[in-house]
């Protein structure tokens, strides 16, 4: 008796491995004991090993099949997902995330496009003697009217001022925002599209907003509302369409610097800021992984700004403290902002950061 | 030995390298598996959103929250809760629960990385949040009645990239998939089956007939056994059929009668190298290189105080 008498004697060995693997995915590790673990890895070896000897065991079909079954439960019991190293995070927050955004040229044309096309946008909204109905044809004449309604108050007596509702609602609803815009960057055309709608929109609403066809109680109103929010938000969907069009660019042109997997440093002895002679070809499917390492956490960095600058829209900017005061919050958002991408991203030498 | 194809391919399966260095297969998951995960998953989300409502409505939890005053924070709560759930309740089990959610768990599939090993944080954000391009391409609804009664968002969601495009790759991989490096495995329970019993006397009798020299190579081997531990879902006449191409040349070659039953003589085959004391190839030796890799005595147990001697003791 050869091959029966053998799976015979290893049977009792795999059913044990495969109670344990059920005991293991049903129940916390600390309650199964060092001792069932211990006895889990050799089980598990002993049943990699039968595995391994399987063809020259000559086994039949559906016993390796069952092994290769088994094998597998036990691999994705064994081997689990790592926790996250939560000491890491101010390194990858205050070093990694701005050196990467400085460096980023997809942040940059990002940056240039949106502020453009909202400059432009806002010029043409607040001139309608030269560009009659822009802003009505651009953000459509229900919502200015709409807009218009909602300003005729003063923020801090519209609804009931501050409440933390507001906040989870503008939490929810900007960072969902910034996420579709993130994610819809892998169509590159997409992602350019929604940027570039966002900054017409939010440009021709700002333009008519000081044009002269509003009032002067209005506009005041909706520049103390929108003030000290403002950095923060443009800044954030800014970010979040540059780290999509990153991972879109990824797939155009796999180019990337060969330390890419790393990005917290400069190559040794390298002159130049944006050195290219270091650049090296990937495959396209590899290059989209390293685009999208590079994106999230450049996507993190936007969705943390978007949830600043929704604490900011639902406790500061509806509450009854006088204008200079807002305005006072908005420059210190945006010398923070300066002091993040500029100084803290400048890139450097390790020994100099250090 | 190299078959025409990849049957890997065709059975679906991925061949995953453990650091073990030991070989082992997964079976990649389907679209239509991963479907009924995904709406199982939204079933249970609905679930317990409604499960919320009721009892905060039902239960007069809600009531007194706002006798209380804090009715604010409550809708605070519910809407931060929404927001996580959206976006984040799939990468958060996936990250928790080693690459499965509930609806996942209950239909045995598992999120792994493209070499078979445990994602991390950063791809089961990454895998989920692409679900979003999924829904794509969104269109209008087709008839103005639909649009004018269903605003503010007149718009289908198709879900055609997230049929599309794991056709056009082996592993079924959704774009947040390819994205993150990740791919959906299936780890099922098998029953561990009997190797199959001959009861009829004739196929040990015919067995000794077997020329005792001869060893069938391995691919013989394996087409006997998958032959006899299926043959009882045939009848007759269809066993005849699927046995001859094999057992009409063995006839001949052993110098059997022609008119053996083909059945019988693959039994044969099958009892003598499987279940006969005899070894296939007229050895006795292997039998010791079983036992000595067996899993209570051998070289994985080379350290005299490793567990399993521990406990077989």
């Amino acid at each position: 008796m050869k091959v029966a008498q053998l799976i015979e004697k290893r049977r009792v060995y795999w059913q044990e491995l495969e109670n344990l693997c059920a005991q293991m995915s049903s129940s916390r590790k600390k309650s199964i004991g060092a001792r069932n673990i211990a006895r889990f890895a050799a089980l598990y070896r002993a049943a990699c090993a039968d595995l391994a000897l399987a063809d020259s065991y000559q086994l039949p079909p559906n016993i390796v099949d069952y092994l290769h079954k088994l094998v597998g439960r036990a691999h994705g019991q064994l081997y689990r997902s790592r926790r996250v190293d939560w000491s890491k995070i101010g390194d990858i927050l205050f070093r990694q995330i701005p050196r990467e955004i400085f460096q980023d040229r997809c942040v940059q044309l990002t940056f240039w496009l949106f502020w453009m096309v909202f400059l432009l946008a806002g010029f043409m909204a607040a001139n309608p003697d030269r560009f009659p109905n822009f802003a009505a044809d651009i953000v459509g004449a229900e919502n200015i009217d709409m807009y218009e309604q909602m300003y005729a108050d003063a923020p801090s007596s519209r609804n009931s001022g501050p409440t933390a509702s507001g906040a989870a609602f503008y939490v929810n609803h900007n960072t969902g925002i910034g996420i579709k815009c993130f994610v819809v960057g892998i169509t590159v055309i997409g992602g350019i599209c929604v940027l570039l709608y966002n900054a017409a929109v939010l440009g021709a609403t700002f333009g008519h907003m000081a044009s002269p066809n509003v009032s002067e109680e209005v506009s005041e109103h909706f520049f103390e509302f929108v003030t000290a929010h403002g950095p923060f938000e443009l800044t954030a969907i800014v970010l979040a369409a540059g780290a999509g069009l990153r991972i879109g660019f990824s797939l155009i042109s796999p180019y990337h610097k060969e330390e890419s997997l790393q990005p917290d440093e400069l190559p040794e002895g390298e002159e130049s800021l944006f050195d290219k002679s270091r650049r090296v070809a990937y495959q396209r499917i590899d290059s989209l992984r390293i685009g999208a390492k590079r994106a999230l956490p450049v996507m993190g960095a936007s969705a943390i700004l978007f949830i600043l600058a929704a604490m900011i829209e639902a406790w500061i900017s509806p509450s009854p403290l006088p204008e200079q005061a807002k305005q006072v919050v908005a420059i210190f958002c945006s010398g923070l902002l300066m002091v993040y991408f500029i100084v803290l991203g400048y890139p450097r030498r390790e020994s100099d950061a250090a | 030995m190299v078959a025409p194809w990849n049957t890997e391919a065709i059975d679906s399966q991925f061949k995953v390298v453990t650091p073990e260095n030991i070989a082992f297969n997964y079976q990649v998951a389907g679209p239509f598996r991963r479907l009924l995960a995904f709406l199982l998953d939204l079933a249970i989300r609905g679930a317990v959103i409604l499960a919320f409502f009721v009892a905060l409505s039902i239960a007069g939890i809600g009531s007194a929250f706002a006798n209380a005053g804090l009715e604010d924070l409550m809708f605070a709560l519910m809407t931060l809760a929404a927001f996580f759930f959206n976006w984040f309740y799939m990468a958060a089990f996936e990250y928790w629960w080693n690459g499965t959610t509930p609806g996942k768990w209950l239909l045995n599939l598992r999120v792994t990385t493209d070499e078979g090993e445990p994602i991390n944080l950063f791809q089961s954000a990454v895998r989920n949040l692409f679900r979003y391009v999924d829904m794509w391409p969104m269109v209008p609804l087709p008839f103005a009645v639909m649009r004018e009664e269903m605003t503010p968002e007149p718009i289908l969601v198709t879900f055609l990239f997230a049929l599309i495009v794991p056709i056009f790759n082996q592993r079924f991989q959704r774009i947040g998939d390819l994205v993150a490096g990740t791919m959906v495995v299936i780890e099922d329970r098998s029953w561990l089956m009997k190797i199959a019993k001959i009861e009829d006397d004739r196929a040990r009798l015919l067995a000794d007939y077997i020329p005792p020299n001869f060893v069938a190579p391995r691919s013989m081997v394996k087409a006997v056994a998958t032959y006899v531990e299926r043959r009882r879902y045939f009848t007759t006449a269809r066993r005849r059929e699927i046995a001859r191409h094999l057992a009409e040349p063995l006839l001949d070659k052993f110098g059997l009668p022609a008119d053996t039953s083909y059945d019988l003589l693959l039994c044969a085959l099958y009892y003598r190298t499987f279940l006969s004391k005899h070894s296939a190839d007229g050895t006795k030796d292997d039998s010791l290189l079983l036992d000595a890799a067996s899993p209570s005595a051998g070289p994985y147990q080379a350290a005299a105080d490793s567990p399993i001697t521990a406990q077989s003791k």
